[in-house]
């Protein structure tokens, strides 16, 4: 099979100096400081085929950004292999990354004083990018993105949600076969993001676009992609579909109950989560407890009105994954 | 006493920041150093042999340049407005239940606490080991220096408050004001050449501006060249002047200050 | 592939500074306003520089043993140096400790293109960085009119020689010490901004009379005596060594050389550890 990525035993370390504030401590720390040795990945294996999309994802802490760098060709693995489109990110970076496009959601590209029309030209002429596909691709992310509107505008006058935008635009421009996006929606509104993950969307499935994209917004990741990642302390915790995921983590149930009675109802097995005048609303795990058991219970305490059940959202899910991993290491 | 608290909580931190998390800060400090006595240097060639034909005496020209290094940070205020401006988080600073100038200032002063216990000091007592007589012209004139030193202070947290605003008003960027206020405080303050040297009585002129008030001041009164009565009523008036100047600039400009740098 | 590195790179650098060329003057050039206060900004940081040497001249009719024309002519040639430095390596790019200290690097590496080709490009500002470098030519116009030197094509070959590689010097000297950014990004992110003040306070000021030991410092550890003095000397016909016009550009090569191990050195370390801090203020603004 033909990997866009492949990581091979990568390995990263930091070194965090730790500080206290306390005036004794303030001298002492400069002349022999406290370093943490932080682990950020151990031994990641990862390989991601071409055009596929993976998410990539993890708590806080759990090395995705990291692993982005990596594959950008910032930062140099301390041991292990990283290669992607057959090259080495750091080695060859100049013409890897002629190849590959970046998009940090907290960081811009843009050229802060000047409109968006002219990072783009500015983009054309480093990248080197003929003339012809230049003005191909940037049609193609003017309408698909809707950049007519502020393409005259400085880019410190645009909204975050333009400015994500401009920002995959300009990443888009020279038409990269791998696209790394690294959390390419934060602070976006409803509709900006829909639109965001609708064109990365596209543009995987049209130009066959490899994407690896991290995200804390499990709902945005399983909206777009069709294979998740899961970090947790450097190492690769879970790497499957969403349906796996779902069952890996907890199945988790919302049930929803319909009753004349607006007294309040126990069941055995279940957690009462909300719900009032006669509506009342459970949460219970589908692989410990069966839903005509519960049925059973309820309809021993009260006539039944009406029944919905439905899964719990991913982010809860993924949420009682966090937990439980904080658990174990407590 | 919740103000002093408020006050000095900030200038700690700020002050502990300052120390940064290696010891490298210091290499600022060395840089400093190598340049004073670089200009020591300059200045007996300068006025070497033409002691005749200067105001002032070399001896009080070398300490006049030292001082000025010494208290460099206090001579040419530069409060972390502009660091604030810069980085936009201007509108954090609203959102503190403490006036803005103490803000300001508390948060200046915890940085120059490092330096003057790491540079200024150490700098003032190695003076003889340069060859240069660091002593005041008299004791009298030591106790108009400190006082004129607090003035200059005042004068230049004001002007830097003015400056800010003005950056604010003519939507100018950051550092470009910056650049321009301390090349125009180095001529006209007096730091690096003293007054007394300008041609075409440039330096009597020259007193009566603000920018005067920074450094020429506080070094002239120390060394006994200047007027300090004198002086310290300028010094006095400016800092009534320009206070209200600086409130005034800042109220008619309050929104835009709060959103320059997004 | 997009970019095919390697191939023609001066012709790749032509085609840059003609994009960031266009991109200044278009920021210079965005309000009538601003560009004014742009240049009068700029006007009064120039003459600011080398102001109170001048002063100094005019008050004792010279410094040491140049006399006031002269020490005129070497002020011209400190504001043409500086000029150059701000004319080709603007936005930050002569302090690397701010792009360094300020996690602004990777930006550099995410462009397709060798480091050095970025960094002798994307500070490229003819139209708002070309103060000081008009200001200094003027200077050392009217000094040169006004000692009668005699210039001819040689002459003006050696000047262009001595202002570029003094230009270079005073990057290398950036670079040098900017590096130690990659060892404490925030400790050292200024270190640049006490560098070219050290530079620019040291430089326009005639070295002759100085002791031995602390002209061998301004020409080695702090080469401010490479930025105006020796040039000028050499310029000004004072320097009795033959061999003299060739100090300045060895010097130059010299320093470029020790700052590109240096921060190469640094680069090293930066892939193995990045950077954990990212501010974006100063950068491409």
């Amino acid at each position: 099979m033909d990997f866009a990525v492949s990581l091979r035993n990568v390995s990263k370390v930091y070194r965090q100096r730790q500080r206290s504030e306390r005036l004794g401590d303030v001298f002492r720390n400069l002349l022999r400081p406290t370093v943490v040795r932080i682990e950020a990945l151990r031994g990641i294996d990862l390989s991601v085929p071409r055009g596929e999309i993976v998410a990539y994802a993890g708590p806080n802490g759990a090395g995705k950004s990291t692993t982005i760098k990596l594959l950008a060709s910032l930062l140099a693995p301390d041991s292990g292999q990283v290669r992607v489109l057959g090259m080495d990110p750091v080695r060859d970076r100049v013409r890897y990354v002629g190849r590959i496009g970046v998009v940090f959601g907290q960081r811009t590209e843009l050229w802060w004083d000047h409109p968006v029309a002219a990072s783009f030209a500015w983009k054309r002429v480093v990248w080197n990018i003929g003339r012809e596909r230049y003005e191909r691709m940037l049609g193609l992310v003017r309408e698909l993105l809707g950049l007519d509107a502020f393409m005259n505008t400085l880019a410190r006058e645009l909204s975050l949600g333009q400015r994500m935008r401009a920002d995959l635009a300009m990443a888009l421009l020279h038409e990269p076969e791998v696209l790394f996006l690294d959390e390419p929606t934060l602070g976006l509104d409803v509709l900006a993001r829909r639109n965001i993950l609708r064109f990365v969307r596209d543009v995987n499935r049209e130009r066959g676009v490899t994407v690896v994209v991290t995200s804390h917004d499990m709902d945005e990741l399983e909206q777009l992609a069709g294979r998740i990642v899961m970090l947790h302390r450097g190492e690769i915790a879970f790497d499957g579909d969403f349906a796996s995921l779902r069952r890996h983590a907890s199945d988790r149930r919302v049930f929803l109950l319909e009753t004349p009675s607006f007294a309040s109802l126990e069941l055995d097995g279940a957690e009462r989560t909300g719900g009032e005048n006669g509506r009342h609303e459970f949460v219970y795990d589908a692989s410990r407890v069966r839903l005509s058991d519960l049925l059973e219970q309820a309809a021993a305490q009260t006539q039944i009105l009406d029944v919905e059940t439905h899964r719990a959202p991913i982010d809860t899910l993924v949420a009682d994954l966090y937990e439980r991993w904080q658990r174990e290491r407590t | 006493m919740l103000a002093l608290r408020q006050w000095w909580a900030t200038a700690w931190l700020s002050g502990a920041g300052a120390l940064g998390e290696s010891p490298l800060f210091l290499v600022d400090y060395l840089l400093r150093a190598l340049r004073v006595c670089v200009l020591l240097a300059l200045w007996r060639v300068v006025l070497g042999g033409r002691e005749a034909a200067s105001p002032m005496a070399l001896g009080s020209v070398l300490t006049y340049a030292l001082l000025a290094e010494v208290f460099a940070d206090q001579l040419n205020v530069r409060t972390t407005l502009a660091d604030a401006f810069w980085q936009g988080s201007i509108a954090q600073h609203f959102l503190r239940p403490m006036a803005l100038v103490p803000q300001f200032a508390a948060e200046t002063l915890g940085g120059w606490l490092v330096g003057l216990a790491l540079f200024s000091l150490p700098l003032l007592l190695a003076a003889p080991l340069l060859g240069v007589d660091a002593r005041p012209a008299s004791a009298l004139a030591l106790l108009a220096f400190a006082a004129s030193l607090a003035l200059a202070i005042c004068v230049g947290i004001a002007i830097d408050f003015i400056a800010s605003a003005l950056t604010v008003a003519l939507e100018q960027p950051v550092w470009l004001v910056q650049w321009v206020r301390h090349a125009v405080a180095v001529i006209l303050s007096g730091a690096v050449v003293p007054l007394a040297l300008l041609p075409w009585g440039l330096g009597e002129l020259l007193e009566w501006l603000p920018f005067a008030s920074l450094a020429w001041a506080p070094l002239a009164i120390y060394t006994g060249v200047g007027d300090a009565p004198r002086l310290l009523a300028l010094q006095i008036f400016w800092t009534l002047a320009l206070w209200p100047l600086a409130g005034w600039l800042w109220r008619a400009n309050r929104e835009k200050v709060v959103g320059y740098g997004g | 592939m997009a970019v095919e590195p390697g191939r023609a790179p001066l012709r790749r650098l032509l085609s840059l500074w003609a994009i960031y060329a266009r991109m200044d003057l278009l920021w210079v050039a965005r309000g009538l306003r601003v560009s004014v206060a742009w240049y009068l900004g700029d006007l009064v940081v120039s003459l600011s520089a080398v102001t109170w040497s001048f002063l100094l001249a005019e008050r004792f009719d010279g410094i040491g043993t140049w006399s006031k024309l002269q020490v005129v002519f070497m002020l011209g040639l400190a504001l043409a140096v500086r000029g150059s430095v701000e004319f080709g390596f603007g936005l930050n790019a002569a302090f690397p400790s701010r792009r360094i200290g300020r996690g602004q690097l990777d930006h550099m590496l995410l462009m397709p293109q060798p480091l050095w080709l970025t960094i002798a490009s994307d500070g490229f500002c003819p139209a708002s960085g070309s103060g000081q470098l008009l200001a200094g030519s003027a200077v050392i116009a009217w000094a040169v009119h006004a000692l009668a030197l005699p210039v001819d094509a040689t002459w003006l070959a050696l000047l262009a020689l001595h202002v570029f590689s003094a230009a270079s010097i005073m990057l290398a000297f950036a670079y040098l010490w900017g590096s130690l950014a990659f060892l404490a990004p925030r400790a050292a992110e200024e270190i640049n901004s006490s560098t070219m003040r050290l530079l620019e306070q040291l430089k326009p000021f005639p070295l002759d009379g100085v002791g031995f030991g602390l002209t061998f410092g301004l020409m080695t550890v702090v080469p401010a005596g490479f930025l105006a003095w020796l040039p000028s000397r050499v310029l000004l016909g004072l320097e009795p060594e033959r061999s003299a016009w060739l100090w300045t550009p060895l010097a130059a090569l010299v320093s470029v050389a020790l700052a590109a191990w240096v921060f190469r050195a640094g680069l090293a370390r930066y892939a193995r550890t990045g950077s954990t801090r990212y501010l974006s203020h100063g950068f491409r603004r």
